[in-house]
């Protein structure tokens, strides 16, 4: 498989990278629009620069990965739907609710398949979680509780503070994902969204909220909550955390993403810990891959991005308003199949 | 008065017996266990709200702190003849009907000048000491707050409406993050219809900082468990409560069970009760405290009822 990089500001892009040549695709060449920092980038990755997306496309990528600022995200999808390329998307997919919708209608147009970054999905815990509630041991679900908190972006990535190049803060960084597992897990749409915010942490140096408290009501009846605050500092051992509870009437299985680690004490930082287990980019990359050589829907969709994209702007309205928000089309959005055939497919 | 304290634990039950026990280790001086008449309790306890053995009334006047572990129809005399005779009273809501009837008994005890501590999170030495490093400014302004309480099924819920989850087990809760964060302005929560009891409450404090509170009785088979998480402008707190004992034992299955905790919660908590009331500079709590608790206790009720945030009037003396 021939894959493009689209964009090189995300902080995943390196893993990503990794990912692609680890699963034997062949990475031909990466953009950015910011050309001073794609070439160097490019240059320290072993990787083919253009400053053109067109002569990258040129190059006939069966795939692209977008990791821009989320505010270019549109734009590279239009480009890589027009060339026929499948999408791997990061998260959140759009700016704004409209934003996403689009993302997903040009490639639907397209007949090109789109999937977004979410890698907790391929989590080993989080599908064990999943097929507990499938198979009804943990009994009739209830309610799911979870925190994604993390140091706010910095440097290279404090764009993720920009609302103009982010679409928001916290609420927009670190929504998406348990919105998302969420949705999988209870299998319901997400009905309508209550969330606070407020700017404590960092609040001399940015300008969007830093800490987040959400809850979400699903269709099913089935109530969530998220806190996806900027909330540790910034000599935290590590970028953050994500963990959540499921609650059945078997009773509650809780879930720590992050706690196969290892302390490191010295070295380059005072206190650090070091991942081992799974590597669920990897797993999220190779499914990628896979679904575009089977022609097929990735397990994860572009419109499960619309999604939890949707479930973040409803936070932010909520917080905004002080009020409970309906989700846009939440209780009438069909789900996608994972098995639908593509354009090219027959 | 560590040494001499008397206590008074009023009750029957194996609740009343382990606060007995417990209230030795934690150092009090002297432990007296009142047991009304059982009779007594049955004849005319649930027909007009607990007239007590007259006894017990009696021997308030004897002790110098009175503990109330009597069913919630027997406490009611008890807690108002031990504010009547200004003891400090360590009691839970259980016995009151309605938050006016709270706040009349909160005014016995003020009136009095005599504290009125329910055995919440405030007196749990972990929870206090990370109370003492905000105070001290070591993370700086609080900003996002998290505190999860666990622990399994109550054997049956009471009577009394003010007997749920939210009251049950939020209370303390909600009383420890008011006292960390401030004054609350709105309140959201949710909680189970059917099922295991299960709540969420999002709070908004006035000065800014917002709280998350879990409250869960869907550990049917697991240890209570209390985890903290305090984050601020300059840093970070957290706690939890599975993490903290030093002594851990997996012992042969034959072995007789051992006790490897070094103080039990409950140790804490009446352990720091006695410092408290040796302190000069009086207790940390007040009887108008727990009826903030109390009214953010019925502003979550009423959220999950309406489905809608519930905004919490002001307290009294903080303006509007």
């Amino acid at each position: 498989m021939r894959i493009a990089l689209l964009g090189v500001a995300h902080p995943h892009v390196d893993n990503y990278l990794t990912n692609l040549r680890v699963a034997g695709a062949e990475v031909v060449g990466a953009y950015d629009h910011n050309a001073e920092r794609g070439a160097s980038w490019a240059q320290a990755h072993g990787v083919a620069f253009e400053d053109d997306p067109a002569r990258l496309f040129d190059k006939k990528p069966d795939g692209v990965v977008i990791t821009s600022e989320t505010a270019f995200h549109l734009d590279l999808v239009e480009q890589a739907a027009s060339a026929g390329a499948a999408v791997l998307c990061e998260k959140p997919l759009g700016v704004g609710h409209r934003d996403s919708e689009r993302i997903v209608r040009v490639c639907e147009r397209a007949g090109v398949s789109l999937m977004t970054a979410f890698p907790m999905r391929f989590h080993p815990a989080v599908r064990r979680v999943r097929e507990m509630v499938v198979s009804g041991g943990l009994g009739t679900l209830r309610a799911l509780t979870g925190n994604n908190q993390g140091v706010i972006p910095t440097k290279e990535w404090a764009w993720f503070t920009d609302p103009a190049l982010a679409g928001g803060g916290a609420i927009m960084d670190h929504v998406v994902h348990l919105a998302d597992i969420f949705c999988w897990i209870s299998q319901s749409a997400p009905a309508t969204v209550y969330a606070v915010s407020n700017r404590i942490v960092h609040a001399d140096s940015v300008t969007v909220e830093t800490g987040g408290l959400m809850t979400i009501t699903f269709a099913s009846g089935v109530f969530a909550s998220i806190d996806c605050s900027w909330s540790r500092p910034l000599t935290y051992p590590t970028w953050g955390e994500a963990a959540f509870s499921a609650v059945g009437d078997a009773g509650t299985v809780e879930v720590d993403l992050t706690v196969q680690r290892l302390t490191r004490y010295g070295g380059a930082g005072t206190v650090a810990w070091l991942p081992w287990g799974a590597s669920i980019n990897q797993a999220m990359v190779d499914e990628f891959l896979l679904a575009l050589q089977e022609r097929r829907m990735p397990a994860v969709t572009g419109r499960d991005g619309a999604v939890a994209t949707a479930v973040a702007v409803a936070a932010m309205e909520s917080a905004a308003s002080g009020e409970v928000v309906e989700v846009p089309g939440g209780l009438s959005r069909p789900r996608a199949s994972g098995n639908v055939l593509i354009k090219g497919a027959e | 008065m560590t040494a001499a304290l008397r206590v008074g634990v009023v009750g029957a039950g194996s609740t009343a017996r382990e606060r007995v026990d417990s209230w030795g280790q934690a150092g009090a001086g002297r432990v007296v266990l009142l047991r009304p008449d059982p009779g007594e309790r049955s004849r005319r306890g649930v027909e007009d709200r607990g007239e007590v053995d007259a006894d017990v009334l009696a021997f308030v006047d004897q002790v110098d702190l009175v503990d109330v572990c009597a069913p919630s129809t027997l406490s009611a005399s008890v807690v108002i003849a031990a504010a009547a005779a200004g003891r400090p009273t360590l009691c839970g809501w259980g016995f009151v009907e309605s938050l006016g009837e709270a706040q009349s008994v909160a005014a016995m005890f003020d009136d009095r000048r005599a504290p009125m501590i329910i055995a919440g999170l405030r007196c749990v030495p972990a929870f206090a000491a990370a109370q003492a490093a905000v105070a001290q400014g070591s993370i700086g302004r609080p900003a996002v707050l998290r505190l999860s309480l666990r622990s399994p099924p109550p054997p049956s819920p009471g009577p009394n409406p003010l007997t749920s989850i939210f009251a049950d087990v939020m209370l303390p809760a909600l009383d420890y993050l008011r006292w960390i964060a401030g004054p609350v302005e709105t309140v959201y929560a949710t909680a189970t219809s059917q099922g295991p009891g299960f709540a969420i409450a999002i709070l908004q404090h006035r000065d800014g900082a917002i709280s998350h509170l879990q409250a869960s009785w869907a550990n049917p088979a697991c240890e209570p468990r209390a985890t903290l998480e305090i984050s601020g402008a300059d840093g970070l707190i957290t706690f939890r409560s599975d993490h903290a004992q030093p002594v851990n034992s997996c012992l042969s299955l034959t072995a007789e069970p051992a006790r490897t905790a070094v103080e039990s919660m409950l140790e804490g908590q009446l352990r720091l009760v006695i410092g408290m009331l040796d302190a000069k500079g009086g207790p940390v709590n007040t009887a108008g405290d727990w009826v903030e608790a109390l009214r953010l206790v019925l502003a979550a009720e009423r959220s999950a009822d309406h489905h809608a945030p519930v905004r919490v009037d002001p307290e009294p003396g903080e303006g509007s």
